[in-house]
């Protein structure tokens, strides 16, 4: 195999991963941290990915739409949380679908600002003559890079930075509280806590996390299709929090790699199948971890036993 | 009028549909604190166990449907046997079991995507016979397989759930479990025959919607989010809630073609469900609970 | 002297009850299975909204506000069947009640480290010594689900007097708990009262208990205040005697 494509193939798989990984750690603040169980965030990447695609075709600067994308995007989730959150758990996760299809419904309908079923195309703006910029600088040094390279790059730097806030906020007395109201509600407001407030806070914070997913999905993909952020999308990231642990943001890294890998690495391994029923197989594994971990290793690989609160 | 009496008919057809779901969705959910994200596709692999008997075996729509009920009930029990109730007794929680039945889910929808590739299908009726019944109303054959064969099945299942012994005792359970199980009735049978409802509806309506609709392996899967709006609608756990809820959402849908475009149809329906969630949680028929 | 009050009605399950509890006292309600004692606790500190009736805290019109906002003014509970957070640190349970702490707060949390972390220390100390004063500082480190039954009762102790509260309300503090430490800790509670002013409202089922330590005694039946006053005045009043004998043959 030419080594070359194969390494093309891998900054593929691992960007699609590394975009992963940042669209997980948000969801972790939400469903590891604070218990809530947010079955629409696929919504806020698309917020933060039609944002972006739509300042950039519009000449805005990419130092402007990048912040004003992630920004949109936990505004999202502030409009949500504000009058569901005050719903049981599983009321929540079925509002937070509904109103993520709702989001994806309108995008695609309207189709004179958003392109619609036909996609916002060039979404990514002046993404590429950047990324030209920085092959060709490269070039001007003798070394030779593949042109997916800058961008695996910064998404996984990114992945890293907010791995990194995460981790630090992680030591704080504010995630004490969000893993106190994901305890028990009711003691933490006996002890003068403001619910509500907080899980706000952590809804926010992982819709903007959710933006910026969206931000480098945009440079990823090019062009934007409503179908891309469909439910499923949030489903496959459960997965991949289910894989890792929930709880464990290690396991965010671990689990997004393997999951991506399975999703759209399998393409080069040679099966004895038809190419469509090997793609068919691969969502069959993916069910199948999922249904494995949740059954036999609720705690995922990285996740603490003693912590898992699914059990509820 | 005619175009009310049109969108009327068109919600009565998705509607029955709906219902059909939501009935078995509302049980499960009530009796077994089952959140199951699989339903959609039980719906799915009988609208394609009717394709295999009807189209690829040619035999009449009839035994199609038999046949879709029944492999769809049984699959509903051999995974109580194998994985709900192993679960239930590990003490896994109702969060726990959602993702599970998520996992589930792929796992069904993709199976059936391997067994039977994702082309759209058709089953073998008649796609374009249709009646002017007066004016601009007409209604097409389809249409009234749909709603007659729904609801002769709807009027049976709330009779039985009203009538017999089985169903009130769902019924009962579906509001308490804890208080049913001390009152000394035999849950386990009642499960049995919930999962049986559940699993024969589901399959009745994955093939009516394949016949209303195209046959995909996501076309269940499209159609859960609706059912799990008219399961709210009714309030959960309550069977004729479900059955009401249904209808009424399908209603809601259509007749909301008449003020914005038909392909935001669904979103209306979302946005329903959103707000019975926010305003009245126990649904139009549940009663309050702490919430 | 100002009066700390406490007054309300509600229906159902509390049917037109008043009472009022005075500043630096500690008082018990008492009453028979079912007289509505835990529903009461649950209406004053805003965990369930009464359907009439008002309720005064301090000077406030508490009636229609959150729990936690009733926590924060200086009025704070325990739970009859204890609410401890299982999957945390026992450490981490008493800390989380501590107020003022700037590393609660997101922004702060994140840019200013060192004056969050400063406090963290006083916090950390002042938990163990609160862990030690009610008896399970060897337990600081584990998840609080390793907890018996009296122990959670006495994290729910420990966790109520972090917050420096004006008023505690402690439902059934005692059960479960060793007569000797719970001897102990009525005393902490006393000293308590004589040093901070710490107003205490009690619900307990142990006679001996109620009638040692109490000022102040007030008595439920089927949703409605029946009697109060001191100990003995309670213990010789007939209705007192009728309700338990009516409803619990072998009460007191």
């Amino acid at each position: 195999m030419d080594p070359l494509l194969a390494f093309g193939f891998w900054a593929f798989v691992l960007t699609f991963a590394g975009i992963y990984a940042v669209f997980v750690l948000g969801l972790q603040i939400e469903v590891g941290d604070t218990g809530l169980i947010n079955f629409g965030h696929v919504a806020f990447m698309a917020i933060g990915a039609y944002t972006t695609g739509l300042l950039l075709t519009n000449g805005v600067t990419v130092w402007i739409a990048i912040p004003v994308a992630i920004a949109a995007a936990a505004a999202g989730g502030l409009l949500l949380g504000l009058p569901t959150l005050r719903l049981r758990a599983d009321y929540f996760a079925i509002v937070t679908i509904a109103a993520g299809e709702i989001l994806r419904i309108t995008i695609q309908n309207e189709q004179g600002t958003t392109g619609g079923t036909q996609g916002l195309r060039s979404a990514s703006g002046p993404w590429r003559d950047f990324n030209r910029d920085v092959i060709d600088w490269f070039d001007g040094i003798g070394v030779e890079l593949d042109r997916r390279v800058p961008l695996l790059v910064i998404v996984w730097a990114s992945a890293l930075l907010v791995g990194l806030l995460l981790v630090v906020l992680g030591r704080t007395p504010w995630r004490r509280v969000l893993r106190a109201v994901r305890e028990n509600e009711d003691a933490a407001a006996a002890m003068g806590q403001p619910v509500f407030s907080y899980k706000l806070q952590a809804l926010a914070l992982g819709s903007a996390i959710a933006g910026l997913a969206g931000v480098l999905y945009t440079f990823f993909s090019t062009t934007l299709f409503p179908d891309n952020f469909e439910p499923i999308f949030t489903f496959v990231g459960f997965a991949i929090l289910i894989l890792g642990g929930i709880g464990s943001y290690f396991g965010v890294v671990v689990g997004s790699v393997v999951i991506a890998f399975i999703v759209s690495g399998t393409r080069f391994l040679d099966f004895p199948l038809d190419a469509d029923k090997v793609a068919a197989l691969r969502f069959v594994v993916i069910g199948l971890i999922i249904m494995g971990m949740m059954a036999f290793r609720p705690q995922g690989l990285f996740g603490k036993k003693e912590e898992l609160h699914l059990d509820a | 009028m005619d175009q009310f009496l049109n969108t009327t008919i068109n919600g009565l057809s998705s509607g029955s549909i709906y219902a059909l779901g939501a009935i078995g969705l509302s049980l499960v959910y009530g009796i077994l604190k089952l959140v199951n994200f699989a339903h959609g596709d039980f719906m799915t692999l009988g609208g394609y166990v009717a394709f295999a008997v009807n189209v690829s075996a040619g035999m009449p729509l009839s035994v199609a449907i038999l046949a879709a009920v029944a492999a769809v009930a049984a699959l509903g029990l051999v995974l109580e046997y194998s994985v709900w109730a192993p679960m239930r007794r590990k003490g896994a929680g109702i969060m726990q079991l959602l993702l599970l039945s998520i996992g589930l889910a792929f796992v069904i929808r993709n199976m059936i995507l391997f067994e039977w590739g994702g082309d759209d299908r058709r089953l073998d009726v008649d796609q374009f016979q249709s009646w002017n019944l007066f004016g601009g109303v007409s209604i097409t054959a389809i249409q009234v397989t749909v709603i007659a064969t729904a609801g002769v099945v709807l009027v049976a299942v709330a009779t039985m759930l009203r009538t017999t012994l089985v169903g009130k005792t769902m019924r009962a359970l579906s509001d308490s479990f804890d208080l049913a199980e001390v009152s000394g009735v035999n849950t386990k049978r009642v499960v049995i025959y919930t999962w049986l409802l559940a699993g024969s509806l589901a399959g009745l309506a994955g093939v009516l919607a394949a016949i209303y609709t195209t046959l995909t392996p996501n076309t269940g899967w499209f159609l859960l989010l609706s059912v799990f709006a008219a399961v709210v609608l009714g309030g959960i756990g309550n069977a004729y809630g479900a059955l009401v809820g249904g209808l009424v959402l399908g209603l809601v849908q259509e007749w909301s073609t008449m003020l914005v475009r038909p392909t935001y149809k669904e979103a209306i329906g979302f946005l329903v469900l959103i707000l019975v969630l926010l305003v009245r949680p126990q649904g139009i028929f549940g009663q309050a609970r702490t919430v | 002297m100002r009066d700390l009050r406490k007054r309300f009605g509600g229906l159902h399950a509390v049917d037109g009850a008043s009472f009022s509890v005075r500043r630096g006292t500690v008082t018990a309600l008492i009453g028979p299975n079912g007289a509505g004692k835990t529903t009461a606790f649950n209406l004053v500190t805003g965990f369930i909204r009464a359907d009439a009736g008002h309720v005064r805290f301090a000077e406030h019109d508490i009636s229609r506000r959150r729990p936690d906002h009733i926590a924060r003014l200086g009025m704070v509970r325990t739970f009859q069947l204890t609410r401890v957070l299982a999957k945390m640190k026992v450490i981490e349970n008493v800390m989380l009640a501590a107020p003022d702490q700037p590393g609660e707060s997101f922004g702060r949390a994140l840019f200013q480290p060192r004056r969050w972390r400063r406090r963290e220390a006083e916090v950390h100390e002042e938990a163990m010594e609160l862990l030690a004063e009610v008896g399970i500082h060897t337990h600081a480190d584990e998840y609080a689900a390793t907890l018996s039954g009296g122990q959670r009762k006495l994290l729910e102790l420990a966790r109520a007097l972090m917050t420096h509260p004006r008023l505690v309300l402690l439902d059934e503090p005692m059960a479960g708990v060793n007569p000797t430490l719970g001897r102990r800790l009525l005393d902490y509670l006393q000293r308590l009262r004589e040093e901070r002013g710490l107003t205490v409202l009690f619900v307990e089922h142990d006679m001996d208990v109620v009638m040692g330590v109490s000022d102040e005694v007030i008595v439920m039946a089927q949703g409605q205040v029946i009697a109060r006053g001191t100990p003995d005045q309670v213990r010789a009043d007939e209705r007192v005697i009728d309700a338990y004998l009516g409803a619990e043959p072998a009460a007191a």
